[in-house]
């Protein structure tokens, strides 16, 4: 990743600092996944690098298809065949992993994953106390009857009232928040030191949904683990990350600690994201990103935002964007104040309306 | 249930003595009660009564035209039954639900064809809810067809004009659904419903599956709409900010009952019922304001019929001791807004600590 000096907006160490200074205990460095098809090659992630200290959230915030969740699945090793890691490397508390195996083979105790919809990552047959001692007896070598234990301990933990009594039941006898805990329960099992969230709280209820973000935070309290939320709810995002990761078609466009997004966003698209974001208290209607994000197939050179951006110049579609090492913003033409980009945004309007 | 309806049906009905909305309601809902019961093959064996749930307790509600009402509430709340009870895709077991007048819940088949033509409802799920054989434009064009409202001649130019209306290019009409993303599919969704000239939209969740970008452009498209064609909308949402701009009126509900109605504005920054307030303090971005819920570990306990005093009263933050024992009246507040609470309604301090203008102070 070092042979690419040229068209770096800012440019850093080969360490990865974090925002904090403290070491990382996950690193992501140059990670590229590809998804190899009949129409050619899709890059879903392109160049991805972040890292999360101990203790620390890392939000990533984008719309669908934006390479959110493939980023988070190639982290433990679950890329859906055909795609693969193709470049990069993942640093896990201070070790470096190269293939999706490696990461595989690091899961559940290193690093652990929990899903969208519980409903259907959970089996249907099976009771969640099963479910649950599985997990301590396959990974740790726990006996039955400790592995029982310790899971009626755990369910305990998550808040699920009398654990004893609902290590019987089944899946379907729970409410959706209930299944999340108990996908949860099961994550934390052998105590990983980054968990991974993938929209964990999109299909609750906003009630349930700040109950299950508020135990992830007091487990992370307890235990220093990171974790990495996937979201596409800014106010998830700001509510619950320390950090954000803004990704647009598999780049990271923006990173930058929650304060700096929220009081300065940067980057066109996260602009757009955060003026398209309902407002409890606004007097407006929420503003449009025009258009859709692109199709990874069919992906132009250049900056791959330039289609909808309100601030598009001339040099756009000339940007390397995989050259650039972002620490904060991808776009090379906003200034640091952020002020310049609104002086251009003005001007580059009329001249749209003037050359249409 | 109790004492409770004959109070409620005065009250709930806006335009008590204000001068605006002197015009007939469209949509007067009186009493509105459905219980479902759940009964598995063990409990019909055992021959037991199965699990019953109480989806609308007395829900009484007026719609003035042209306004944009917004439903609220979690899961369970019964806001997605009161909706389908309007088009009597569920049959309420009491109540009313007058119509310009008539009662849907009695009308002729005939009649309900025609009620049904002028109430429409779109659904969550834009990719569950059209058929993917059938092309776009037929999809689109289909309920004006069968209402007689366009001949086969028209049908064309009429397609053309409410492919426009949604926003959406005439080339898309000789497409399959697989072909769309989701807010083009929403898209065709609301067209459709537009087909058949109703009078009255119902948006079922209908943007809650969408990307937030694609969402911020859908809830233009009906702000465009309603504006453009005078329709009255009825918004079904759990979430609090995107009905806030879109509604002026918001009707909160919890357990089958309506807790808190009244302008959107109003309830938001001074909610005078604590489910209302646990919504707004529970809604991601608000970071001053904590939770107002008592412990996030709390389990809801399960809904069940004849359980005396306030449905929310475990879950409270401002509980009192009164909770407990009775059901809370409606309380009127100001003209159209009301609340069914014990506490907040009395204690205007606690009411405005409650609302959105409370996130600037730290909790």
């Amino acid at each position: 990743m070092s042979e690419m000096p040229h068209m770096q907006t800012e440019t850093t160490s080969t360490d990865l600092p974090t925002a904090t200074g403290e070491a990382p205990i996950l690193a992501v460095e140059g990670l590229r996944v590809e998804f190899s098809s009949d129409q050619g090659v899709v890059r879903a992630a392109t160049n991805v690098r972040f890292s999360v200290p101990h203790g620390r959230t890392l939000g990533i915030v984008g719309e669908s298809g934006c390479g959110k969740s493939v980023t988070l699945r190639a982290l433990c090793g679950l890329v859906p065949e055909p795609g693969r890691i193709v470049a990069g490397t993942v640093e896990v508390e201070g070790v470096r992993y190269h293939s999706g195996k490696e990461l595989a083979s690091l899961r559940g105790e290193k690093l652990s994953m929990i899903f969208q919809d519980p409903a259907s990552s959970l089996n249907p047959v099976h009771t969640i106390g099963a479910q649950v001692s599985e997990v301590l007896r396959v990974k740790l070598g726990h006996s039955r009857r400790v592995a029982r234990a310790e899971a009626i301990d755990l369910l305990g933990h998550v808040g699920i009232p009398e654990p004893a009594r609902r290590m019987a039941a089944y899946p379907h006898e729970l409410s959706g928040g209930m299944r999340q805990r108990v996908m949860i329960a099961m994550a934390i099992a052998c105590r990983p030191r980054v968990l991974l969230a993938d929209e964990p709280t999109t299909a609750l209820d906003v009630t349930t949904q700040e109950q299950i973000l508020k135990l992830l935070l007091r487990l992370q309290d307890e235990s220093g683990m990171a974790i990495v939320l996937v979201t596409h709810d800014l106010g998830v995002i700001e509510e619950f990350c320390d950090e954000v990761a803004v990704m647009y078609a598999g780049y990271v466009v923006e990173r930058g600690s929650i304060e700096e997004l929220v009081s300065s966003p940067k980057h066109p698209y996260t602009r757009g994201l955060m003026a398209a974001m309902p407002q409890i208290d606004a007097k407006s209607l929420p503003e449009v990103i025009v258009g859709q994000p692109p199709d990874l197939a069919t992906l132009l050179p250049g900056c791959p935002y330039a289609p909808r951006c309100p601030q598009v110049r001339e040099e756009c579609p000339q940007v390397d964007m995989e050259a650039m090492t972002v620490t904060r913003c991808a776009c090379p033409f906003v200034g640091p104040s952020g002020e310049e980009a609104a002086i251009l945004g003005v001007a580059s309007r009329e001249d749209e309306k003037a050359g249409l | 249930m109790n004492e409770v309806p004959q109070t409620s049906q005065s009250v709930f009905t806006p335009a008590s003595g204000e001068g605006e909305q002197q015009e007939a309601p469209v949509l007067k809902i009186e009493g509105l009660r459905k219980e479902f019961a759940k009964r598995s093959l063990a409990d019909l064996l055992a021959k037991r009564d199965g699990v019953r749930t109480l989806a609308l307790d007395d829900v009484s509600l007026s719609i003035a035209p042209r306004e944009a009402l917004a439903l609220v509430g979690e899961s369970g709340s019964g806001k997605t039954t009161l909706a389908r009870s309007l088009v009597r895709l569920v049959d309420p077991d009491a109540g009313s639900i007058e119509f310009h007048g008539s009662d849907i819940l009695k009308c002729s088949r005939g009649d309900l064809s025609s009620i049904r033509r002028r109430i429409q409802l779109i659904y969550q799920d834009p990719y569950s809810s059209l058929n993917s054989a059938i092309k776009i434009g037929d999809a689109i064009i289909e309920p004006a067809l069968v209402h007689h409202l366009v001949d086969k001649a028209g049908a064309a130019s009429r397609l053309e004009e409410l492919l426009g209306h949604v926003g959406l290019g005439p080339t898309l009409a000789r497409r399959y659904p697989r072909a769309l993303s989701g807010g083009q599919r929403q898209r065709v969704a609301i067209a459709r419903a537009l087909a058949a000239e109703p009078e009255i939209l119902i948006a079922d969740e209908a943007v809650s599956a969408l990307d937030v970008s694609v969402q911020a452009q859908v809830i233009r498209l009906f702000a465009r709409l309603r504006a453009e064609l005078g329709l009255t909308l009825i918004f079904v949402s759990h979430q609090l900010a995107t009905v806030a701009q879109l509604c002026e009126r918001v009707a909160i509900m919890y357990r089958g009952q309506l807790v808190e109605l009244g302008p959107t504005a109003e309830v938001f920054a001074r909610p005078r019922h604590g489910y209302t307030a646990a919504l707004i303090g529970a809604h991601p971005g608000g970071r001053r304001l904590r939770a107002r819920m008592n412990g996030a570990a709390a389990p809801s306990p399960a809904p069940s019929l004849q359980k005396p005093g306030c449905p929310f009263q475990h879950r409270c933050a401002f509980a009192a001791e009164i909770c407990a024992h009775e059901t809370p009246p409606p309380v009127l507040i100001a003209p159209g807004h009301v609340a069914r609470c014990h506490v907040l309604p009395h204690d205007l301090d606690l009411a405005a600590s409650a609302g959105v203008r409370g996130r600037d102070t730290p909790a």
